[in-house]
């Protein structure tokens, strides 16, 4: 796992924008303000150097195509390859994830205050979730409502669903919301499949991994080229 | 057709018919300004300068996923959308509106 540093700097900013192609440029220059275009070209820059050197490739082998709900994945010549990898940033920190694994996903999240915590968890959490929530207050609820985000955030992530599966259809482990750091998570819909589930959040900010558990199932992943990973595996946390 | 009256207002032509008026009314549309604006689209974008980061003045039309809009700030703005015009939108919905200009006339189409 990567943290990247996304605080405002113009000399690395221009170096990432130097980094990617034509389609993540005009990406960037879609953005209707600066903060989130710096974020993602120092996070894709970022990216764009650890898949090439992982999978020995130039940087300009590399480009990314995108899942049917915007997962991204990575190509070399036009190929799709075995890398995964996952994005999250929040802020002025970004987080990537690298793994053998494509069924991988990570989310970051400040803990906030916001209004109608309850009211925002009764788009995305299940029952149990949400009487969880209802039960706290003050910054209790608060870092509860992000923690409880930040898992979802990232078993969806690891799907590769989106919100196209309504968060409120599936609750993180019991005994992970009794405040446990790890967990196996199994998707009502496909529960042959198990899934890592581990809490990374600290005080201030909430961040989760979750990863498919190889074996555990039929994998998604369809049409990658036999090309993958030449440095060594990557942690999982 | 012989026209009376009626001021050019953003490519349109607002003609002083009553039968026009009626059709605008029932739209929600008035003016501002010099501007034909829908109360919809000026209602959301309250919404959005209290919710959402995307500069001082939104474009209705530009893709949603090109924002850098947060997915805790996209499902706190569609609750205050939901609450705002008395909808019941679910979180899986919500994708479906890729510009704002989208959801303008979902809720003009469906708004309670």
């Amino acid at each position: 796992m990567l943290h990247v540093d996304l605080a405002p700097h113009a000399d690395r900013e221009a170096c990432a924008f130097s980094l990617l192609d034509a389609e993540e440029k005009a990406r960037w220059h879609r953005f209707p303000v600066p903060a989130p275009g710096r974020r993602f070209a120092l996070c894709r820059a970022a990216l764009r150097i650890n898949i090439a050197e992982r999978l020995g490739c130039s940087n300009g082998q590399l480009s990314f195509g995108y899942g049917e709900h915007g997962k991204p994945y990575a190509l070399v010549d036009g190929q799709r390859v075995h890398a995964g990898f996952n994005v999250s940033h929040c802020g002025q920190h970004g987080l990537i994830v690298l793994a053998s694994n494509d069924e991988i996903g990570i989310d970051v999240a400040e803990r906030t205050p916001r209004r109608d915590l309850d009211g925002i968890g009764g788009l995305v959490y299940g029952p149990g979730e949400r009487d969880l929530l209802s039960l706290a207050s003050g910054a209790q609820k608060v870092h509860l409502f992000y923690r409880l985000w930040s898992m979802k955030e990232a078993l969806i992530k690891a799907l590769g669903s989106g919100f196209s599966l309504n968060p409120s259809r599936f609750e993180v482990p019991e005994a992970m919301l009794k405040g446990a750091r790890s967990g196996v998570f199994r998707f009502p819909h496909a529960p042959s499949n198990s899934w890592h589930l581990i809490d990374l959040g600290e005080h201030r900010f909430a961040a989760a991994l979750a990863c498919r558990i190889p074996g555990s199932g039929p994998s998604r992943r369809t049409g990658s080229s036999d090309r993958t990973w030449t440095g060594p595996v990557p942690d999982r946390a | 057709m012989v026209r009376r009256s009626g001021t050019r207002c953003c490519g349109s032509v607002q003609l002083n018919r009553p039968e026009a008026s009626l059709q605008f009314a029932r739209l929600d549309y008035y003016r501002k300004g010099n501007v034909l604006m829908s109360s919809t689209q000026d209602r959301l974008q309250k919404l959005v300068n209290e919710h959402l980061d995307l500069g001082a003045n939104p474009d209705f039309d530009a893709q949603l996923a090109d924002s850098g809009v947060s997915s805790v700030d996209a499902v706190a703005f569609f609750k205050e959308v939901n609450q705002t015009f008395n909808l019941s939108l679910k979180a899986e919905e919500c994708l479906q509106f890729k510009t704002l200009r989208l959801l303008v006339n979902y809720i003009d189409a469906n708004a309670g």
